[in-house]
């Protein structure tokens, strides 16, 4: 680090943080004032998605699937809510611990394989929740989806108050704000608790942290499910929020999505993923008069951050100048696990 | 009727096979992960359009530049992005991504995301046994085997091919026995993408052009990779050969949609089970 007085305070304010929060409080005001909140919500959701992903990506762990999670939290959710009428407020932390239950399944199968073959798998676990709620339209609505669900509205105990939080959309973003900040705070305490600590040694070399007695697997499978479950939570209150699910969303490419907000924003920290869902769901917001030229802008962020920036946005707050000499090392174990270099022979 | 489903497993599997080809000796030999080979191959097919509708091309000139196009594309791709996207997988990704967009994008804005329809190959239908089929998906089919074969004699036989399989092997021997394996790598993308780009251009004539075709097509090719095995080249025949089948067949019988969820049930079980594939050697 650069024994610099200057930098060494910034790093002490928790820089990225203090920016969070101002951005955060620049956008309550613009919902004040009337500017429709619903990208802002938007954002803040797929913000808990993508640290509950880097979360996952911690132990070591390339998730390629995550929006299915999203999925099953959010088809769960909403079903609950209209097949048996329960509150939303009840089905939505019931939609994400169904997700967390189906990414513990999953990841207790898909643990077994290593991390390249891991990660295909949940590739195609994504994209098999989506055909099977293509398939099933007499329970999902097929691709059509589902509409009509109930919002995350009135909270009432008879006799002694009644709030709906439906009524206005400063109301809906407190509710979203809410359980951003929840989730946040929730996904930051584990990351720096032992078990975090664990997870960033399965992430840096399975093989030595096995030799250290550390059942791998296992860790591995908890981080899976508690990525699942928060995961999953967000597909529920966006479900809510949406009033209407369709499968289209939660396929390879919403994924991928989830995938690259981590990675643009800095995979090594927590703050990442923040950056990244802000600047990648922000820019087809605020330059919206370009309409279909969108894309070209946010994939010039993706090759800004492959070639320049290659530890994301957040690495530029780490080390100032010494992150755009590229050096990955973190990275580089994770090739090795991930690309399974020895299964690459060839035979013809 | 037999001999249209058949004709129809034919046709769907060896393009399947081609752009499956394609993407494993891109992995294989320069270690790439090329999430760009669906648009590749749709690029492919809109060259033909470009070059043959638009720019009233032959045909086979217009099939012939298409290959170049795509093969000279994923060599530039290989040059300037992945190469140095080696040492780290979430780059790889993220180039793969960023290439994806740009490309889809685009296409999208320059030529309309409505499917476009290119007229057939070869016009008119052949009569074999008591079915008639269009010439088109004849002509499709026996071009992929040609292409197929010539790729296999290619590998096995001449000496680029070789030194493509001493990379696959063990890339720093390779570099040991004086192999440029920066000119290897950077041809087998340009094989790798010229089988997509013509696949796409078969598939064209066949079906039709959407900018989005590109994304399903990966898809099936990560499906087939899977059932292959990673390492496996000649396990990807066969493996192609079960996808296409159940794409071409079952839809028919129990519909899309549920032929999808099936097919991914297939690979994921047979991921589990077998992670190395049928064919693959890694335990």
């Amino acid at each position: 680090m650069r024994g610099n007085i200057f930098m060494k305070g910034i790093k002490r304010l928790h820089l990225p943080y203090v920016i969070a929060a101002i951005v955060l409080f620049l956008a309550f005001l613009l919902i004040e004032n009337g500017y429709n909140p619903y990208v802002i919500n938007l954002i803040l959701l797929n913000i808990v998605a993508a640290c509950s992903l880097r979360t996952i990506y911690l132990s070591g762990q390339i998730s390629l699937g995550q929006a299915a999670f999203m999925a099953v939290g959010g088809y769960a959710s909403a079903l609950l809510a209209m097949r048996l009428g329960w509150s939303p407020w009840v089905c939505a932390p019931l939609g994400g611990l169904i997700a967390a239950i189906s990414a513990l399944l999953a990841g207790y199968v898909l643990t077994r394989i290593t991390s390249f073959y891991f990660s295909m798998g949940t590739l195609f676990l994504g994209l098999g929740v989506e055909y099977i709620i293509e398939a099933t339209p007499q329970l999902t609505g097929g691709y059509i989806g589902l509409t009509g669900i109930p919002q995350l509205g009135p909270i009432s105990i008879p006799g002694i108050f009644h709030i709906d939080f439906a009524g206005s959309p400063i109301s809906q973003f407190c509710v979203i704000l809410f359980v951003t900040i929840l989730s946040l705070l929730i996904l930051y305490r584990i990351e720096h608790s032992r078990i975090g600590l664990t997870w960033r040694a399965i992430g840096q070399s399975a093989e030595v942290a096995l030799s250290v007695g550390i059942n791998v697997a296992y860790y591995r499978v908890v981080a899976f499910t508690i990525g699942g479950f928060f995961t999953g939570l967000t597909g529920a209150v966006l479900a809510h929020y949406n009033a209407v699910l369709s499968p289209s969303g939660f396929g390879m490419m919403g994924s991928i999505d989830l995938l690259a907000y981590v990675l643009v924003g800095g995979a090594g920290s927590f703050v990442g993923p923040v950056f990244g869902t802000i600047i990648l769901l922000a820019i087809p917001q605020v330059f919206s008069s370009l309409q279909e030229f969108v894309p070209f802008l946010v994939a010039g962020a993706m090759l800004l951050v492959v070639f320049v920036l290659p530890r994301g946005v957040a690495g530029l707050f780490a080390n100032f100048p010494s992150c755009l000499t590229g050096k990955t090392q973190n990275s580089q174990a994770l090739y090795y696990k991930a690309s399974g270099e020895e299964g690459r022979d060839v035979s013809l | 009727m037999v001999e249209q489903y058949l004709l129809n497993v034919l046709v769907l599997s060896s393009i399947y096979i081609i752009v499956t080809l394609g993407f494993a000796l891109t992995f294989s030999i320069a270690g790439i992960l090329n999430l760009a080979h669906g648009v590749i191959y749709m690029l492919g097919g809109y060259g033909l359009y470009y070059f043959w509708v638009k720019l009233g091309l032959n045909p086979g000139v217009a099939l012939l530049l298409v290959v170049l196009v795509t093969g000279i594309i994923g060599l530039t791709l290989e040059k300037v992005g992945f190469r140095r996207c080696l040492d780290s997988f979430e780059r790889m990704i993220l180039f793969g991504l960023a290439v994806i967009l740009i490309v889809e994008t685009g296409i999208n804005v320059t030529m309309g995301a409505t499917a476009k329809a290119i007229p057939p190959l070869l016009p008119g239908v052949v009569h074999i046994w008591s079915a008639s089929v269009d010439a088109t998906r004849i002509g499709v089919f026996v071009i992929s085997g040609l292409l197929l074969a010539a790729t296999t004699v290619f590998v096995r036989n001449t000496k680029l091919g070789q030194e493509m399989l001493a990379v696959s092997e063990d890339r720093e021997g390779a570099l040991l026995q004086g192999i440029d394996i920066n000119r290897v790598s950077g041809l087998a993308c340009a094989l790798g993408a010229g089988l997509a780009g013509i696949a796409g251009a078969l598939m064209g004539s066949v079906m039709s052009l959407d900018p989005f075709m590109g994304d399903g097509m990966l898809m099936k090719a990560f499906e087939i990779i899977t059932i292959a095995g990673i390492g496996s080249l000649e396990g990807i025949l066969p493996a192609g050969l079960v996808l296409g089948s159940i794409d071409s067949i079952l839809p028919t019988f129990i519909g899309g949609n549920v032929s999808s969820a099936l097919g991914f049930c297939f690979v994921f079980v047979l991921l589990l089970m077998r992670p190395q594939g049928i064919f693959g050697r890694k335990a």
